[in-house]
């Protein structure tokens, strides 16, 4: 057992019923990445309900998942796998647990896109949708697993034919030029191995494609943008003022002029601490505590951002932002919202509704609207009470994604 | 299994979930069950804290939890200067397993929150641990008849969460993201003091701790923390299989938890 060199978080997605679970399931079993226990445990469960050995039992552990076949919260399962430790996000393909969808989405690196080629399956509602919402949580690295292959006797034609049928909508979402995998989760073809029953395809398998994600530097891309920390509390320590918080993206070093925003604080970092020690640097996703000596520090307050001065992003009362609405919910212009980033938080309103569309049956936005429903997307302009500070989401990612709520979250956005 | 998570990355996903979990709940509190992993949350909460737990931990004591338990519980407290609340649950001859667990720990707990006004409540539940506890998020809110409403859980984008105004109380989890082994190579990494019960005596250990009632030892010779991290690389076998509520019936732990079980 040693230390894995890298942990990358992927999500599947793709309409229900199409293989998410047993995709994970059945990489589990392979990569022989879960306990003999917990096979038998789903073996003794399959067999009472009747039903043959399902890979999918082992993600789906909930009663109603087992008896109805479906997912229908998100859960995460690692695989692990020469070197790298793989945490496979399975997320709920029904629509209206778009909410449980985006819980397990929002966090993932990459994601594997399944569509089934069973001839009553293929292209679906969610599949557009989830596709939409990768788009929008910014997941660039991306696979097409066509899984049920084997009931289409693994032929060649029609697996090509699935995916002319399939780029069409990925073109449409911002997505050119992606990989295609023909699979059966449930028969293990080209999952973990290249299957016999598939000599016409030449590309790798689908555990082929997360070993080529993995090995992109997630953490080294954050690490290279300006310093960004949220403060998260003050706490006193020793008579001091500390504030502590997550450095989002970069680094940061004692001497480095900082500054807090929304309040204008400008200083030297006189002490950085991790945990209980003193030192002279810190990096991305690390927990630090500041200290300044600054005038002003007792007004510093959850919500507040430290930035370095000479690379700073300034408070703003208005953003220009695209949404997705969570079904259960309408969002109208002028309705009272609290918006959230990590812990900076305000009342805001929609001002304007730029379009919308519905990313399931719109084919073109519609202009001007002063509603916004579920599961419609739309580009809004949102005027903020307090000012906070956003950046491009595009650009700094921490810094431009939010959720809109009301007393639950009904929303939730990228700064554009 | 063959490769290991990253522990400095664990232990600062962990701090940052305490932190946000002491920000936003004005009465906080901890269960510490006297086990490993809710001593490795002690542990992490006194480094996001800077050497102090600024929280009242619960031990839901049904008075008959091994001797071992209450010696450790005795020393750690003193030495960590651990603000602790023992809540007495009533034991019944007449109750076993699901029952037992439903009525007697949750219970207490339950009547203890309401005399508290606990609104968060910090559980060291891991996902590894059963395919339940899996579904979980970093706060989940129970509802007012304490009940985890499984089935309509908030979400949880980006680890943004929602504001919980219908809760009674919210559970926070810092180390759903640990697995078995995360836990005990912390221990060691840290010099964590753990309960003697782990430890091999007589060809024998607990791997996971409850009451003496359900509670089944496990064969096993590792005897130091060492030994037990070597055991975990080669085992096959789930860790609470010596927990009898997981197996009694199918789906036993989600019934318990839906009613606010651990």
């Amino acid at each position: 057992m040693q230390m894995a060199e890298r942990e990358i978080k992927i999500s599947l997605l793709g309409h229900k019923d199409h293989g998410k679970s047993t995709l994970i399931g059945r990489l589990l079993y392979e990569t022989h990445s879960i306990t003999e226990d917990r096979i038998n445990e789903a073996r003794a469960m399959s067999k009472t309900l009747g039903k043959e050995f399902e890979y999918a039992f082992l993600l789906d552990s909930f009663e109603e998942e087992r008896e109805g076949g479906f997912t229908l919260d998100t859960t995460r399962a690692q695989v692990h796998h020469n070197g790298v430790i793989y945490e496979l996000i399975d997320v709920p393909g029904h629509k209206e647990l778009v909410k449980n969808m985006l819980t397990g989405a929002s966090l993932a690196h990459a994601a594997i896109l399944i569509v089934s080629a069973q001839k009553d399956e293929r292209l679906r509602d969610e599949t557009k949708l989830h596709l939409y919402l990768a788009s929008l949580l910014g997941i660039k690295n991306l696979v097409v697993a066509i899984n049920k292959i084997d009931t289409i006797d693994y032929d060649e034609e029609e697996f090509s034919r699935i995916k002319g049928e399939v780029s069409v909508i990925l073109k449409s979402f911002g997505y050119e030029e992606l990989s295609f995998v023909p699979v059966s989760a449930k028969k293990g073809d080209n999952v973990a191995s290249l299957s016999g029953a598939t000599p016409w395809y030449k590309g790798k398998t689908v555990m082929g494609f997360m070993e080529e994600f993995s090995a992109f530097d997630y953490e080294k891309e954050l690490e290279q943008l300006p310093a960004r920390m949220f403060v998260q509390d003050v706490y006193d320590l020793d008579d001091e003022k500390i504030l502590v918080g997550r450095l989002e993206t970069g680094t940061l070093a004692v001497g480095e002029e900082v500054s807090i925003e929304p309040l204008g604080i400008a200083h030297g970092i006189d002490e950085l601490k991790i945990k209980y020690e003193s030192v002279k640097e810190a990096r991305v996703g690390q927990n630090v505590g500041l200290m300044l000596a600054a005038e002003g520090m007792a007004n510093v307050k959850r919500g507040n951002v430290c930035m370095p001065s000479k690379n700073k992003a300034r408070p703003v009362k208005s953003i220009n932002a695209r949404i997705f609405c969570l079904p259960g919910n309408e969002i109208k212009i002028g309705d009272d919202l609290s918006i959230t980033c990590v812990s900076q938080e305000t009342r805001s309103k929609i001002s304007k509704v730029i379009k919308k569309i519905n990313p399931i049956f719109d084919k073109e936005p519609k202009e001007n609207a002063d509603e916004i429903r579920g599961w419609e997307a739309a580009e809004v302009q949102i005027d903020l009470k307090d000012p906070l500070v956003f950046e491009k989401f595009s650009k700094v990612p921490p810094m431009g994604r939010f959720v809109l709520s009301k007393s639950i979250i009904v929303a939730v956005g990228v700064v554009i | 299994m063959a490769e290991l998570q990253d522990l400095d990355k664990l232990e600062e996903n962990s701090i940052y979930i305490l932190r946000e979990a002491k920000a936003k709940f004005k009465n906080l509190a901890g269960l510490w069950s006297m086990g490993k992993d809710s001593t490795v949350m002690l542990a992490l909460a006194r480094k996001a804290f800077f050497g102090k737990v600024p929280f009242p931990v619960i031990h839901i004591d049904n008075g008959i939890d091994f001797q071992e338990t209450y010696e450790y519980r005795k020393k750690l407290t003193d030495e960590w200067g651990l603000d602790l609340i023992v809540a007495k649950s009533i034991m019944r001859d007449d109750l076993s397993g699901i029952k037992c667990c439903g009525s007697n720990k949750t219970d207490a707990l339950k009547k203890l929150l309401d005399e508290r006004g606990f609104d968060g409540l910090i559980v060291s539940i891991r996902r590894d641990e059963h395919g339940i506890r899996a579904k979980e998020r970093h706060f989940s809110p129970r509802d007012k008849q304490f009940k985890w409403n499984y089935d309509d859980q908030p979400p949880e984008v980006w680890d943004f969460t929602s504001k919980f105004e219908d809760s009674s109380h919210v559970r926070i989890h810092p180390l759903l993201q640990w697995n078995e082994i995360d836990t005990w190579r912390y221990v060691k990494r840290e010099n964590i003091p753990i309960n003697p019960l782990y430890f091999s005596k007589d060809g024998k250990r607990y791997r996971s701790l409850g009451c003496t009632q359900c509670t089944v030892s496990v064969e096993s010779r590792a005897s130091t923390v060492e030994e037990i991290i070597e055991e975990l690389k080669t085992t096959d076998i789930a860790e609470r299989s010596g927990r009898m509520q997981d197996k009694e019936k199918e789906n036993v732990m989600q019934r318990l938890r839906a009613l606010g079980y651990m």
